[in-house]
């Protein structure tokens, strides 16, 4: 068997395998990071959860005037570093907050888990590329497992956008949950367009390069068959 | 499998191991296994042509069809 000496692939392993452990490592500080944030106020009344959210939420009013730091009411718990309206594009108003809540409502936990959820699935992205490399570093490219490898890495591309959307949408439910303006009635985000409010155009593009990358699985499945035909002609 | 590849009889026919076939004909000993358990998808003709050459036969008598 003729092994092959790619040079760039040689280059691109260790730098994956670098890659990969350091982000192991720093997705589970962020993972625990995360967690003490949210756990901390069931033991202590005086912490609060230290992310900051950033939510579009739209405002029901006909006669649009800008709106000072001083008209908002912050319900509950909640508190601000500094409310800032950022961008007004129609009837939508971009809220910046920082330590919104605390506790542990079914939105801030939500949140949590949904963060982490993003950043573990960079892993798996980054774990079937490793492989892959490997596989090739080893002149077995057309195997059965990479195949299913190519097609997680699609699925990824595809959750990715999913998970980020939902968390947009999460952030502006907490914004809407505990923001209050005399005269007006806040209301979460809406979709985009015409579209579902999960879709947005970056989940569009992420199903898109789903099917392209599934497309290339095809290619490979292919690739596999004229291999395994090849290996039994005698 | 409907083709039969009699190589094992005609190796004992002739009196000939794996080993010295694989040598004269010129293929790995994988290759030969290969072809011998029948799991082959196909034989290329200068294969079969050593192989004739090598055990002095005609294909018809390595390869046997069967219903």
């Amino acid at each position: 068997m003729k092994k092959h000496s790619y040079s760039f692939i040689n280059l691109m392993y260790g730098k994956l395998w670098g890659m990969f452990f350091g982000s192991l490592v720093i997705m589970t500080l962020l993972t625990l990071v995360n967690f003490v944030d949210v756990v901390s106020p069931m033991f202590n009344d005086d912490a609060k959860m230290k992310f900051t959210v950033r939510g579009d939420v739209a405002l029901m009013q006909d006669n649009w005037k800008p709106i000072s730091a001083e008209e908002m009411v912050l319900k509950g718990n909640a508190s601000y570093a500094e409310p800032t309206v950022l961008m007004k594009s129609s009837s939508f108003v971009r809220l910046d907050y920082s330590d919104i809540s605390k506790g542990l409502t079914i939105t801030n936990i939500s949140i949590m888990l949904l963060s982490i959820a993003s950043t573990w699935i960079w892993l798996v992205l980054l774990y079937q590329l490793v492989k892959i490399v490997k596989s090739i570093r080893e002149n077995r490219v057309f195997e059965r497992k990479n195949i299913k490898r190519i097609k997680r890495i699609g699925v990824v591309f595809l959750a990715f956008p999913i998970l980020a959307r939902l968390k947009d949408l999460l952030f502006s439910q907490a914004v809407a949950e505990s923001l209050e303006i005399p005269g007006y009635t806040v209301i979460k985000e809406k979709g985009f367009w015409i579209f579902p409010s999960i879709i947005s155009l970056e989940v569009l593009l992420g199903f898109l390069i789903m099917l392209l990358i599934f497309l290339l699985a095809q290619v490979f499945a292919y690739g596999m068959m004229l291999k395994t035909e090849n290996d039994l002609t005698v | 499998m409907p083709i039969i590849v009699n190589l094992d009889v005609m190796m004992a026919k002739r009196k000939m191991s794996l080993n010295e076939l694989s040598d004269k004909v010129g293929v790995t000993l994988s290759n030969l296994s290969i072809l011998k358990t029948g799991k082959a998808k196909a034989v290329r003709f200068s294969t079969l042509e050593a192989i004739c050459k090598a055990l002095d036969c005609q294909p018809g008598e390595v390869l046997e069809w069967e219903e």
